[in-house]
């Protein structure tokens, strides 16, 4: 009986991290659909909307609404910021694309400086939003946090599937990335659907880091690791598909808790990385085997 | 003026700029010592490996997010051989950058069937499965994060000081960039060149695109160990912290902020990025944030890399315009 809620542990654990690296995973494909730019701000995002969590629900200095209106809108400005002043210049000049990349990167050293500066790079507090007690299922107890990471996943992973497809606007938004000329020719405003996507992009990953923070280590610097894993995740999926990052997202989760959980805390991140080398070089298109999103 | 008249005198302008930049590197350690010089030879050792680096991304135009991996290689090479089997420094050099371009050749044949962002992925991958092999996954051996010290460098008996490391460094980058330009002009350097342009018209021209990648890659893997091995005795230890993925995306950074394609574009942009990373460590809680606007800047205002900046600013000087 152990063994079992051990192994149901597991797998809702390796779900909630791995949804959270689904979720930046699909932020990153929001940004990537539109400008083919990859954004490794990205993680930065989900540390500004982690902080403000911390800073301001957690914190009491404001009512909590408030506070979670921050939460979506420190995001915001901050993805604003590293995309009119970093890598909006350089699409618009034309320059090769891992310029923007490297600019972007550019941006997110500045937020993570910014933000280490103020809380000098210790670890901030943040909390649980729905208390600590534990939702007891059974044999199970699992966190709040865990479940509320789980349904704001699915929603918002819902959500972002209908802006995109049955709304004019996010019709727009595919047509740009698909077709920068074609789109601007039929009276699409490329500097304004890049916005969108930013923005987009910047809510999705703020709530993923709001939410995230208990589970990671809320610091400055949570940034790139962040990044880097919605990266992978993305990857594994197929590269441009929202969907498929966020199911590549949850399959890294899952491998990752399970080697640690079953196999050794120490090699996993070894064993990991190479079982995705040779999955990457016998699917170079994900996992799922999705046509590849030139 | 004619084309070819400018070519010539980008052509001269180039060789003395070079001559210029070779004879302060070569005086330099008369005027300069202690940390002035520590800042150099890291700076130099980044720029060998983002020369290396810039053979895979700068002529085949294929990302490389994992160079720190053939640097730890290098480097663990030297380490474990000098602890456990004294090995002489030379010989556990060459076995370190021979280990780095065997790992890389081996690699190849995963990674080369990657393109694009899944490369960018896969070396990504590559990088860190290296670094968590030597950091996390055999702590009884590597020692992992404490890593493992090195005896100083000793020369027919007595210490060799900085001076001589300057100039063995300065040596070895002289060296790569003249491999890396010796590549550029060769046919496989063309074929190289022609895979980053468009890849059905290379091999429509006849070039083996495996093939090319992967002598691209190895010779990645060997200028990037040689790297690590000159960095492990420079500093007398040898830690995974300097083949982690910020370091791997440092090179990366040097590489495209130099001025991709160009040897000696890529040297002094490893050689910029890496001193400048030094240089603001000792600033702490503002370092990121400066190398953050630092890094910016140089992407938004030199559009071209620092080399092509600096490029263009003579031509302005010389009253001539860019082409």
């Amino acid at each position: 009986m152990r063994e079992i809620e051990f192994f149901l542990l597991t797998l809702v654990s390796g779900i909630s991290i791995g949804s959270v690296w689904g979720l930046t995973g699909l932020a990153f494909t929001a940004i990537f659909n539109a400008s083919r730019v990859i954004n490794f701000g990205g993680g930065e995002v989900a540390m500004v909307g982690a902080y403000a969590g911390g800073l301001l629900v957690f914190s009491g200095i404001v009512p909590i609404p408030i506070g979670l209106l921050g939460v979506i809108v420190l995001p915001i400005v901050s993805g604003f910021f590293m995309n009119r002043v970093f890598a909006e210049p350089l699409v618009k000049r034309k320059a090769p694309v891992i310029s923007s990349v490297l600019a972007t990167l550019a941006a997110a050293l500045i937020i993570s400086g910014v933000v280490g500066l103020i809380t000098k790079f210790q670890y901030f507090k943040t909390g649980l939003i729905f208390g600590t007690k534990p939702v007891v299922w059974g044999p199970l107890s699992i966190s709040p946090q865990y479940i509320a990471i789980i349904v704001s996943v699915v929603g918002l992973t819902f959500g972002y599937w209908f802006f995109l497809n049955k709304t004019h606007m996010g019709l727009g938004l595919q047509a740009a990335g698909i077709d920068p000329d074609m789109a601007s020719q039929v009276g699409i405003n490329m500097v304004r659907m890049r916005d969108l996507a930013w923005l987009v992009s910047s809510v999705i990953g703020g709530i993923a880091g709001f939410l995230a923070a208990p589970l990671l280590v809320a610091s400055a610097v949570m940034g790139l690791p962040l990044v880097v894993y919605g990266f992978i995740g993305a990857v594994l999926g197929g590269f441009g598909y929202p969907l498929a990052a966020l199911a590549g997202g949850i399959i890294l989760g899952l491998c990752v808790q399970f080697f640690t959980a079953y196999v050794s805390p120490a090699h996993t991140d070894l064993l990991v990385f190479l079982a995705l080398l040779v999955v990457c070089a016998y699917r170079p298109t994900g996992i799922l085997g999705l046509k590849m999103y030139e | 003026m004619t084309p070819v008249e400018g070519s010539m005198k980008t052509g001269k302008a180039k060789i003395f700029a070079s001559s210029i930049l070779l004879i302060f590197l070569l005086i330099l350690p008369v005027f300069v010592k202690g940390n002035v010089m520590f800042l150099a030879i890291l700076g130099m050792i980044g720029g060998i490996a983002a020369l290396g680096t810039n053979i895979f991304f700068g002529y085949c135009g294929q990302v490389n997010f994992g160079a720190a991996g053939f640097m730890a290689i290098g480097g663990y090479c030297v380490a474990l051989l000098e602890r456990d089997f004294h090995t002489p420094y030379i010989l556990g050099l060459a076995l370190g950058i021979a280990a780095s371009g065997l790992v890389a050749l081996l690699s190849s044949f995963f990674l080369l069937r990657l393109r694009h962002f899944v490369l960018g992925l896969g070396t990504t991958a590559f990088g860190l499965a290296i670094y968590s092999m030597f950091a996390k996954g055999f702590t009884d051996y590597t020692r992992g994060e404490d890593g493992v010290s090195l005896n100083p460098l000793h020369l027919f008996g007595v210490q060799a000081g900085d001076k001589f490391f300057y100039y063995v460094v300065l040596i070895c980058i002289i060296v790569c960039i003249w491999i890396s330009d010796a590549v550029r002009n060769s046919r496989v350097g063309r074929g190289m060149v022609a895979i980053a342009e468009n890849e059905v018209a290379a091999t429509s021209m006849g070039v083996d695109i495996n093939r090319y990648l992967r002598i691209a890659l190895v010779l990645n893997g060997l200028l990037d160990g040689l790297a690590g091995g000159l960095l492990v005795k420079y500093l007398n230890f040898c830690s995974p912290e300097h083949f982690s993925l910020p370091y791997s995306i440092l090179i990366f950074i040097g590489v495209v902020v130099g001025g991709a394609g160009s040897a000696l574009g890529a040297a002094v942009g490893g050689i910029v990025m890496f001193t400048i990373n030094e240089v603001l460590t000792p600033l702490a809680l503002y370092h990121t944030l400066t190398y953050g606007v630092i890094l910016g800047a140089i992407l938004l205002f030199m559009p071209d890399g620092i080399v092509g900046g600096i490029r263009a600013l003579a031509h302005r000087w010389n009253g001539v315009s860019r082409v």
